[in-house]
């Protein structure tokens, strides 16, 4: 029924009927309640009501009463998001019961009054705690961090989830974090070199180099003497600056602090929930300069920004423990590293003609930001330099590293043709978003700093910026009427594989596009033969090794959300086997769990999904047992 | 902080606040990419610094800043102690800082004021020097709705009042320690630390959280149609009423209007906070309420077909640091449509863009209700026109386009900022499309560096009879004003000497300023007031400085801004020597300052 009349309304707007029948009546009424999960009402939330269909949106907003009451009334028959948000509170909208989870447009017909349209609206919690030194002084205006234990990529991952600094009493208060499990550290980065900011710009090469592919998330602490003072040598602790001491001495300093360990000690943290206490006291240690020149094979090593981080956390930057810049003569000294295994990565960005960086600013923090990614138009925007990088990994024991050595090396490029398997109309360069093909990290991992890929002019080719070697998905989100096909280099899928790009590029790359969709529709029903309007479908591929290591979002998994009328509809899927299951949507909190995929797998029913084929599958609700 | 925020503004794609806000800049510093190796020397600095309290600061960093490479911050230990070892010979600036504290300088008065300077020679040791911190003080405070809800993510600022050139009262920006842009907690909480001891003014930004637009408020009465009069505060109950439609149109569209401390919406009427030195001050509660937005519709009246214009819709406020200008450059259509404003006085104005100069503009008071039949007239802008001449023995330039005229606005906000040019043909020039306002008449003429060619300054303009030589001229619609003449000179005027201090060492860390006596000079970026740092030998240069009569000053420090502040350039007047200057003289003044090298 809703389906249909989308169908109708979008004929309409495609051409004027002949005999034009009356309008119809913009009389419906829609009214609810907004909810916090327990039942109580959410005041001053501002629900948005947007016509769903595509261009023409517009959006009505009211503010919830003392009740968390709202209405919209006059409404046209149609199908409308109905959404709600609220400083303080994660977004949500009509249909949605999980944090993470999805809700569904909600349809009205002519003369409708439909009640009881309540949105569920959770409470983002905070972090709390106070930070001292050994003798109890409140360290001020130094960085606490809050990781949150997330599932990436089938696998457990402490993925950056905020920061905060403390204030003159050492307090820190990390606001806005969702409900989760999360860990809370000083990252306590202790930052070296000599710069100075040229009159009205910044230092390129650093910024490059400040926020590469690969380091850690960065908020620029502007006061942080990284800039130094007329090009005095410094080195910044969360104890303050001061002179460079030898780089072949011990020298005392405090480390990285974990309340707990990372992966130990965390805190489960429900909707709303506040954890105060969170406190450390910082200690002083012993710990040990690491240092070097820095080589580039084409120019000067000069002002690059060299990051030191945990080698257990290569793959998945989070902190530097310490941060060097390079002289001109590509000298560094990190200082305040204690024994450990470590990876000293150096990534100097890659910059289209005439690009430039600049610093932008979000609330306390700052970041780096290239006006080239914002070009529009997309092809002009692709860097033609390689990016330059090296990952060099040391131990330190109780004593300096001196005299190491480190050569910039060019990254690959990645490039291939893309083909169109179908009679429809063939898109150019311009129907392609200029973002709509990616080079995702196989294990998940998202970078500040992603690899610029851009379709060609021609809308049959694409290439990739030089980028940080390691493993890769080619993920390619097609113009409207087309879906992917397959994605294969020298015949071998790479859909499923990711390519492990080295030193060399990788240029014959097929990405086939179909113009029919593979996708799997249905209903679900409960126990009670009634649509199961709570519903979720999952879709999963049988194959396990499927499970992990598929990027940032796997092709072939889906949580498709039943709609008002419990149907549902897959994202376009990749041919082979899959086991589906509809389960309450609730319960489906961090579904991608192989462990979780494994207890799905035997109760879910499992289908063929064939290229340009949309299979019926109507679902039970299923409990997980 | 101040230096490292002014890069940060520089930066920013969208600045959060107006220009005018940017933090003072750093003085400029020259690129260095060379290894920072720190000369060596033979002298030795060493004291502690203390706080307020006469405690020792630990972990404060002392940086030592000198000439060249001659830099080196220490790190107080647990007794506050310092210790510069091998330093240069060299003129030092000793600063200790350390967050949450005001920044501590050699030969300072107080904790936060520019100190003095220490010059140290080879084989000195200065002992026992001591520098005085002071703990900042706080603000702390809550951000809480109509009934008492905290109002989380909201930005807070706090201001001091200021004068600017021409005698506006305004509020300006605090730069600290922290933040200068917090935003509430998900307690609705802020906190500014590390402030001087000041008075201040705290409000709410009015740059609103994401996900608060506009929006519309029901009415209990018709919340009481629609869920039916059983509607209870138990919000599970479920009517049994048939809901009906609402009655009553829907509220305009609604949005937290800027709130400062004391309920008002106007700074210089808020509530002050004036702090002690180290004083904590809780309790800081601002009052957010919804206010009505409006729209604005109306026509733009000219010939037809209307041309391109640029339209300007500026909102007036109390202070000229928060009145916010809208501007489009280039539009067509008659129609003026401007949604969700907030109430109060406009000024919109348009400029055709192309083909003939006109120009119209209308003033308006916004309420909460909408503002049909607004209209902008365009009528033939107003022209002026003149010659110039070139009073010397040098040879004239003989390329007309080198030659730059321009209106310069006078003050630096509001309509209009930028410089209307005018065109040269020979000996004569014209500015047309010129708004209604305040400008003055800017000429300059672009050397082209060859040697022994003259380098031609502005001597006079001349409006009618009348002397309007760096003086601002009103300017109406329409208006057509006497021929001007402008006058360049080849010989400059100057002014230049030496500061010397008390024990007849050159002072070189300071900024000399010359400054009109008469303040009707006083408009932003006179070219009658101006600041240069002399050289090491305490050289100072104004080359070329228009003839007059002028004030000249030597102070430590100088914020950008403070050439702007009115009460900055009458406090100097004060300190100041008078000095007259006829035009194409150069005098020479040497300026004796108490301030010594220990």
């Amino acid at each position: 029924m809703g389906l249909l009349f989308l169908c109708a309304l979008l004929l309409q707007g495609a051409q004027t009927p002949p005999a034009s029948p009356p309008p119809p009546a913009a009389d419906a009424l829609i009214f609810g309640r907004v909810l916090d999960p327990a039942g109580a009402p959410v005041a001053a939330a501002v629900v948005s009501l947007q016509s769903a269909r595509g261009s023409n949106l517009s959006t009505t907003r009211v503010l919830t009463d003392d009740d968390g009451r709202y209405f919209f009334d006059r409404l046209e028959p149609g199908l409308y998001n109905v959404l709600a948000t609220k400083m303080g509170w994660v977004d949500s909208s009509v249909g949605k019961r999980r944090v993470d989870g999805a809700g569904y447009p909600v349809s009205i017909a002519e003369h409708d009054r439909k009640g009881n349209t309540n949105i569920t609206m959770w409470k983002l919690g905070a972090l709390s705690g106070t930070i001292v030194d050994e003798l109890g002084e409140p360290l001020v205006d130094i960085e606490v961090r809050a990781v949150r234990r997330t599932l990436v990529s089938g696998t457990r991952q402490m993925v950056f989830a905020g920061s905060a600094r403390t204030d003159d009493r050492g307090v820190y208060r990390i606001s806005g974090v969702r409900p989760g499990e999360y860990t809370v550290f000083v990252p306590a980065t202790v930052m070296s070199g000599a710069m100075t900011f040229p009159p009205g710009g910044a230092p390129q090469e650093w910024l490059r180099t400040m926020t590469g592919e690969g380091t850690a998330p960065m908020s620029f602490d502007f006061d942080a003497g990284v800039l130094g003072r007329n090009g005095t040598s410094f080195v910044r602790s969360v104890l303050g600056v001061a002179s460079t001491p030898p780089s072949d001495a011990p020298w005392l300093a405090v480390p990285p602090s974990f309340a707990g360990v990372v992966g130990a000690a965390s805190f489960t943290i429900a909707s709303g929930q506040e954890r105060i206490g969170i406190d450390m006291m910082l200690r002083l240690t012993t710990t040990y300069p690491v240092s070097g020149t820095l080589t580039m094979p084409e120019g000067s090593a000069a002002n690059l920004v060299l990051h030191l981080m945990s080698a257990s956390l290569e793959s998945f930057p989070l902190f530097d423990v310490a941060t060097a810049a390079t002289d001109s003569a590509g000298r560094f000294t990190f200082y305040g590293v204690p024994p450990g295994d470590y990876v000293i990565r150096v990534v100097r960005t890659p910059l289209a003609p005439g690009g430039l960086l600049g610093i932008a600013s979000s609330g306390a923090n700052a970041y780096v930001m290239a006006n080239d990614r914002e070009r529009p138009g997309g092809a002009s925007a692709l860097p033609t330099e390689p990016l330059w990088h090296v990952t060099q990994r040391v131990a330190v024991s109780n004593a300096p590293v001196k005299d190491l050595q480190l050569t910039l090396k060019p990254g690959p490029r990645v490039s291939g043709r893309i083909e169109y398997a179908g009679a429809s109309v063939r898109p150019d360069g311009k129907a392609w978003n200029p973002f709509a093909i990616t080079l995702d990290h196989a294990n998940g991992y998202v970078s500040r700093n992603p690899p610029r890929v851009v379709p060609g002019a021609d809308g049959e080719s694409f290439a990739s910026a030089s980028v940080l070697p390691g493993d890769y998905y080619v993920r390619v989100n097609p113009p409207a009427g087309w879906y992917l096909k397959s994605v294969v280099w020298q015949g071998h899928n790479i859909i499923d594989a990711p390519l492990a790009l080295g030193t060399n590029d990788v240029t014959d790359i097929v990405v086939t596009l179909s113009d029919r969709p593979a996708r799997i529709e249905g209903d679900v029903y409960g126990a009670d033969d009634q649509p199961a309007l709570s519903s979720t479908v999952l879709v999963f591929p049988v194959d396990q090794d499927l499970w992990t290591e598929y990027g940032r979002v796997s092709p072939r998994m889906d949580a498709a959300r039943v709609n008002h009328e419990g149907k549902f509809s897959t994202k376009t899927l990749v041919d082979g086997s899959y086991y589906m299951i509809a389960v309450a949507d609730e319960t489906a909190f961090d579904w991608q769990d192989p462990a979780t995929l494994a207890k799905l797998a035997k109760q879910s029913r499992q289908v063929t999904v064939r290229d340009g084929e949309t299979s019926h599958e109507n679902l039970k609700l299923e409990k997980i047992k | 902080m101040t230096r490292a925020l002014s890069l940060l503004c520089a930066f920013a794609a969208s600045a959060v606040l107006t220009a005018q806000t940017v933090a003072p800049q750093a003085p400029a510093a020259p690129v260095r990419d060379t290894p920072a190796v720190a000369a060596t020397g033979t002298a030795l600095v060493s004291g502690v610094v203390v706080d307020d309290e006469n405690k020792p600061v630990r972990r404060a960093s002392v940086t030592f800043e000198g000439d060249a490479r001659a830099n080196r911050i220490a790190l107080t230990d647990d007794k506050g102690a310092f210790v510069a070892a091998n330093l240069p010979a060299a003129r030092y600036t000793i600063r200790a800082e350390r967050a949450g504290f005001a920044t501590g300088e050699y030969g300072a008065k107080h904790a936060g004021r520019p100190g003095a300077g220490l010059t140290v020679k080879d084989g000195d040791r200065v002992e026992n020097v001591v520098l005085h911190m002071a703990r900042g003080a706080v603000i702390q405070g809550r951000v809480v709705d109509e009934k008492g809800r905290p109002m989380v993510g909201a930005s807070v600022t706090a201001y001091r009042v200021v004068t600017r050139l021409g005698g506006n009262t305004d509020i300006e920006l605090v730069v600290r320690s922290g933040s200068a842009f917090p935003q509430t907690d998900d307690r609705g909480i802020f906190r500014f630390y590390g402030l001087a001891a000041d008075e201040y003014i705290v409000g709410m930004s009015p740059f609103f959280p994401r996900g608060q637009e506009s929006v519309h408020l029901l009415t209990d009465a018709q919340l009481r149609d629609v869920f039916g009069g059983a509607a209870t505060r138990a919000s599970r109950a479920i009517s049994t009423d048939a809901p009906a439609a609402p009655t009553g149109a829907m509220s305009p569209p609604m949005n937290y209007a800027m709130v400062f401390y004391g309920d008002t919406t106007d700074p210089l009427a808020s509530t002050r906070v004036r702090l002690a030195p180290g004083e904590e001050r809780t309790g800081i509660e601002l009052h957010v309420k919804l206010e009505p937005r409006a729209s604005v519709h109306g026509v733009i009246v000219g010939p037809d077909p209307l041309p391109t214009m640029s339209l300007e819709l500026m909102h007036k406020t109390a202070v000229q640091t928060l009145g916010i200008t809208t501007f489009s450059p280039s539009r067509t259509g008659a129609v003026i449509d401007y949604p969700n404003l907030t109430p109060g006085d406009y000024v919109l104005s348009a400029r055709t863009t192309t083909g003939p100069a006109l120009a119209g503009e209308t003033t308006f008071t916004l309420g909460g209700a909408d503002l049909n039949g607004v209209r902008v007239e365009l009528q033939p802008a107003a022209t002026i026109a003149g010659r110039i001449v070139f009073s010397g023995s040098g040879l004239k330039p003989p390329d007309p386009a080198t030659i730059a005229l321009s209106l310069a606005p006078v003050t630096q906000f509001g309509r209009s900022v930028a410089p209307r040019i005018g065109t040269v043909t020979g000996d004569a020039f014209v500015v047309d499309g010129v708004m209604p306002g305040a400008f003055r008449v800017a000429g300059a003429v672009r050397t082209t560096a060859k040697p022994g060619e003259p380098a031609w300054t502005l001597s006079s303009v001349m409006l009618g009879d009348r002397d309007v030589t760096d003086l601002p001229v009103e300017i109406n619609a329409g208006q057509t004003l006497p021929p001007v003449t402008v006058t360049f000179t080849d010989t400059p005027t100057e002014l230049g000497g030496r500061i010397v201090l008390a024990d007849g060492n050159p002072g070189s860390d300071y900024f000399v300023i010359a400054l009109p006596s008469d303040e009707r000079y006083w408009v932003w970026n006179s070219r009658r007031i101006k600041s240069v740092r002399p050289d090491a030998t305490g050289r100072y240069v104004f080359s070329p400085l228009p003839a007059g009569t002028y004030r000249i000053a030597a102070v430590t420090e100088l914020e950008q801004g403070d050439l702007r502040s009115l009460t900055f350039l009458r406090d100097l007047v004060a300190a100041s020597t008078e000095i007259e200057i006829a035009p194409g003289q150069k005098k020479i003044l040497d300026l004796k300052l108490n301030g010594g090298t220990r």
